[in-house]
């Protein structure tokens, strides 16, 4: 074997311990980095090939005025590429005894020839017969539903059974255990059988060419103007993007933050590997000096240096990489089955095992070459003078006034750690560093849940009912007039989700939500301008997506908003928090005169006298009763807890992965508390032996390096509470931005977490020192005095 | 007999806080091939700084030093090192070894590092150093297992790993018994009369008597460099 690789094995194997924490500290940064890479490539593409891949339409028209020729039509027009009739609407089913939720219906025309709009065969029949139904694999999460036994379904007000033959894989749809709908498919027969709808009426098909959302805005403007110029009324017209998964925002908010975390954890692993290094280079001098006595260039003692990090990386990438790799399919498939897709990619890009090399083995390279270069520099004669530690020009303890407050044996700990003053830097600022990332997880969770408290405490209503179409006023509230636990009622034209703003739309995908004025039902919390004054001008306010959809316009400014067909001005008079999709907030009356003149109203919305768990729970159970015997068509009753739920349950897969990889990054500025105290203890074996022989019994002994260790922690601890406190606040605006469309999360402070940060901070540190310093003490007095 | 090392009006001043000191003044010196020298005087009196300047590990302020027809003084880093592991065995008073290499391994970094001896050959040269130092059976064994003696029958041998014309020694037996000492002291003038030339610096008085020439060295100048045993017992009685 050549001589300068075994010196450098030699070398690894002399330092067991030292090498074994950096470089499991390297394995954990890389490992996480790896994760994240791989999981960030399987998923982007995956996530977009899987909704690609489906062929999703880019538009939608709704006429009751469409026939089947114009279908065959369509299909010979060489700027259309697939055209269907996919009818659909919106029912209830029962997914559970007495739970009911949503169910987005289809009635598709091709099973086994699908041009557009794919859904794939999963298990049991693919086709339904006539009279049954196909479910979206992800309502099994959420529901109690099996196949080849029916399920209650309400369609208006009308409930019936409908066999459930399979379970289809739709992955173009958002997944289940989020937005709490279930998917299902009928044959067009069975949809005009369960819905009473005439079949045909909604098309869906691909342009040819379609580079961008303009184009296929420009082209459905354009097939929207022949229907109508070939007589057809037109409901509904809607471009859709083709490119872009309903919940990809989650993906990419998901893998920026961990991607980052492991990043740092990474890049704080290889400082540790140039800790090690540095450490093994100061006690090696006289060596180097030794080796260029015998002949040895700076070239060779650069070698030598080189090859042991080479090793070391080495091995962590051998270890590292198919980690990665692995955890990077896990966290892949875990993601997957979140937002209801599939894992395609079987193979890896050659570049991204590239990537976890260079991250393996360069990263640790570059940071301990200045090190390296250094020493190898190192002139024989100098080298040879060097006698390890450098005495500190220290004050004596009587000079420090506040020496004599102190025991010896804590004064002692305290010099010493102040001793290698390079060092305890390098180590407090990574435990600090480690601290601030595993605190800033906890407060933007915390920042999160407030968020979702003010959400909360913006939803003043109990107990909401969504109506599939509109009603008369008194219709709808005289259906439930002599409930018992009812404080205040309001009904409003549109409302809170996706179904709402489908249902009531001002354009560009922005819902419209008539309500009160002088609602006490709702209380979002303004982040400029006023709520809506009644007056007779028209006033608009908006939620943060609206306001980014429409560029961020000043309050005060006159938007132009299409209300049922009708462009008309409306003056911005306010902007409010609201984890929602982008929603318009009008005064009920106003909407009523411009475009609601039968004041017609689609939801009802309870405030309950007892509002206590069990009494809503019967207030709901009461409305249920109410809308079973009724022949409205319900959409949804829903408590205000189970909105919060579904809001949840959105950012619930962000807030456990943030604070698993925050732990990460603890767990390698803790290994390199652990490293930098092995170092100190090796490095003052001598002095071990003196205090030994001074009288120092080894439980004393071992207190002075857990008190060094416990004071480093401690000072760690407060550094990385105050770096916490802007990176938190950083943390909370990226998150507002991706989750409430560019409005800040509210900063909070988690004392839980502070809580658990300083436990687990101190816990690491005693671990840290506390096993190291047993070990050491283990050496025989003689032995501790001899070593050099 | 030529002349192997050559030291010409060589000074060698140190800079420092309190001032300059003097290390080496004026310094000239020749030493033949195959001689047996002894470098003797106070702690301080320059014995180390002038084995530094033959060896190339120290610079001269002034002056030349010459060996083997070469001005190494004029020599950068990566000449010095080439030339020191061909031309100069090295020996130090603590061994200084490396603790993590066998014995036979410390031998075989230092004839990596040189490249004189062909790689076919280093395992058979290991050996035979080995058994001429009177080793060979610690070959396999790490430093910290082997008695002083041991060690510095093995440092000895890693000096003569390349083949050097010249073994330098700084205090050799300075760390072992008397025993001990008397046998490394044989075992370098088996390497002169091998044709060696030895440069030891010594504080051991009975070891004198093996030198052909002792040089005592006092406040960084020679203060008399004369030919053993005679002068020896001067030297003994004033210097060490």
């Amino acid at each position: 074997m050549n001589m300068r690789l075994k010196k450098a094995l030699s070398d690894i194997r002399f330092y067991p311990g030292r090498f074994t924490l950096v470089m499991l500290a390297l394995i954990i940064g890389s490992w996480g980095v790896g994760s994240v890479l791989v999981s960030y490539f399987v998923l982007s593409q995956d996530l977009s090939a899987n909704f690609v891949n489906t062929k999703p339409p880019h538009a939608m028209f709704i006429s009751a005025d469409f026939k089947p020729a114009d279908l065959s039509r369509l299909r010979q027009n060489p700027a259309i590429e697939s055209a269907e009739f996919r009818d659909y609407g919106i029912y209830r089913i029962e997914v559970k005894p007495d739970e009911w939720v949503p169910l987005r219906l289809y009635g598709a025309t091709e099973f086994e020839q699908q041009s557009l709009a794919y859904f794939y065969e999963q298990q049991g029949q693919f086709h339904p017969n006539k009279g049954a139904m196909v479910i979206e694999r992800n309502g099994l999460l959420i529901s109690d539903i099996e196949i080849g036994k029916p399920v209650n379904i309400r369609v208006g007000n009308r409930s019936m059974r409908i066999p459930v033959e399979g379970v289809i894989f739709d992955p173009a749809q958002p997944p289940a255990t989020q937005d709490h709908f279930i998917f299902a498919y009928v044959d067009q027969t069975t949809f005009q059988q369960i819905t009473g709808e005439a079949i045909n009426q909604r098309l869906i098909l691909r342009y040819r060419q379609a580079q961008n959302d303009a184009d296929i805005q420009k082209q459905t403007d354009a097939l929207k103007s022949q229907f109508m110029l070939e007589g057809k009324t037109i409901r509904v017209s809607k471009a859709l993007q083709p490119n872009s998964h309903p919940h990809q925002w989650q993906l990419d908010s998901l893998i920026l933050m961990l991607g980052s975390i492991c990043l740092l954890a990474s890049l704080m692993a290889a400082i540790l590997v140039s800790q090690l290094m540095n450490s093994i280079l100061a006690k090696q001098i006289r060596q180097i000096a030794v080796l260029k006595a015998v002949g040895a260039k700076q070239s060779h003692i650069l070698q030598i240096y080189l090859l042991m990090l080479l090793l070391l990386g080495c091995i962590t990438a051998l270890i590292a990489v198919p980690l990665a790799v692995f955890s990077g399919y896990g966290i892949s498939y875990g993601v997957s089955m979140a937002l209801n897709f599939d894992v395609l990619s079987t193979s890896l890009p050659w570049w991204i095992y590239s990537v976890l090399i260079i991250f393996s083995v360069g990263l640790p390279i570059i940071l301990s070459l200045p090190a390296i270069v250094k020493a190898s520099r190192v002139c024989i004669k100098a080298g040879l003078d060097d006698y390890g530690l450098v005495q500190t020009q220290a004050k004596p303890m009587q000079e420090i006034p506040w020496a004599n407050r102190f025991s010896p044996q804590f004064l002692f700990a305290l010099r010493n750690t102040l001793r290698q003053r390079k060092r305890v830097v390098v180590t407090l600022l990574t435990m600090a560093l480690g601290v601030a990332i595993f605190s800033t997880g906890f407060n933007v969770r915390q920042s999160l849940f407030v968020m979702l408290q003010q959400t909360k405490a913006s939803m003043l209503y109990d107990v909401k009912v969504v109506l599939q179409n509109s009603i008369n006023d008194s219709q709808l509230r005289n259906l439930f007039t002599d409930l018992e636990n009812i404080r205040h009622t309001e009904t409003w034209s549109g409302g809170q989700g996706v179904i709402q703003s489908e249902m009531n739309s001002a354009g560009r995908g922005v819902g419209i939500t008539a309500l009160p004025f002088d609602t006490q039902l709702q209380a979002s919390i303004m982040l400029g301008g006023r709520w809506l004054s009644g007056s007779s001008d028209n006033e608009l306010m908006m939620n943060t997506w609206a306001w980014k959809a429409y560029e961020k316009p000043d309050i005060g400014s006159m938007l132009s908003i299409t209300l049922q067909g009708q462009a008309h001005q409306f003056k911005l008079v306010g902007v409010i928090e609201e984890f929602d999709t982008a929603k318009f907030f009008i005064d009920q009356s106003r909407y009523q005169q411009l475009a609601n003149p039968q004041a017609k109203v689609n939801s009802i919305l309870f405030a309950a006298k007892q509002n206590d768990y069990d009494a809503i729970v019967k207030l709901q159970q009461q409305i249920e009763q109410r809308v079973a015997r009724s022949d409205l068509s319900v959409l949804s009753v829903e408590s205000q807890a189970q909105r919060v739920k579904v809001i949840y349950d959105h950012l619930d897969i962000i807030l456990v992965s943030l604070v698993m990889f925050a732990l990460l990054v603890l767990i390698v500025s803790a290994l390199g508390m652990a490293s930098a105290m092995g170092i100190n203890i090796m490095e003052r074996s001598r002095e071990i032996g003196v205090l030994r022989a001074m009288g120092a019994t080894p439980r004393k002994i071992r207190s002075v390096f857990v008190s060094e260790a416990l004071i480093i922690a401690v000072l760690s601890i407060s550094l990385g509470l105050l770096i916490a406190w802007p990176l938190s606040a950083s943390a909370s605006s990226f998150f507002g931005n991706l989750i409430l469309g560019g409005t800040p999360l509210p900063f909070a402070f988690s004392s839980n977490g502070f809580v658990i940060t300083f436990f687990t901070t101190l816990g690491f540190a005693w671990i840290a020192s506390y096993f190291p310093a047993g070990s050491a003490t283990k050496i025989s007095t003689k032995e501790a005095l001899a070593y050099e | 007999m030529t002349n192997l090392i050559q030291l010409q009006q060589v000074s060698k001043i140190y800079e420092s806080d309190a001032g300059q000191f003097s290390a080496l003044k004026n310094i000239n010196l020749q030493i033949g091939t195959g001689e047996f020298v002894a470098i003797i005087g106070r702690s301080g009196s320059g014995k180390s700084t002038l084995l530094n300047v033959l060896t190339g590990i120290d610079q001269p302020s002034h002056g030349s030093v010459r060996v083997q027809q070469q001005m190494i003084h004029q020599m950068n880093e990566s000449q010095l090192a080439s030339w020191r592991g061909r031309t100069m065995g090295i020996v130090f008073q603590f061994f200084q070894l490396i603790p993590t290499l066998t014995i036979a391994e410390n031998l075989a970094l230092a004839m990596d590092f040189v490249n004189v001896i062909p790689k076919a050959k280093r395992g058979q040269r290991i050996h035979q150093l080995l058994q001429q130092v009177g080793i060979e059976k610690q070959a396999n064994k790490f430093p910290a297992s082997l008695s002083g003696g041991e060690q510095q029958r093995a440092a000895i041998a890693r000096a003569m790993a390349n083949k050097p014309d010249v073994i330098v020694a700084d205090e050799p037996t300075g760390n072992l018994d008397s025993q001990t000492a008397e046998s490394i002291m044989q075992l370098f003038k088996d390497l002169v009369d091998q044709g060696k030339t030895v440069l030891v610096v010594t504080h051991e008085q009975a070891s004198l008597k093996h030198f052909h020439r002792v040089i005592r060295l006092h406040d960084g100048e020679i203060q008399d460099a004369a030919s053993a045993p005679e002068p020896v017992t001067a030297v003994q009685q004033e210097a060490c």
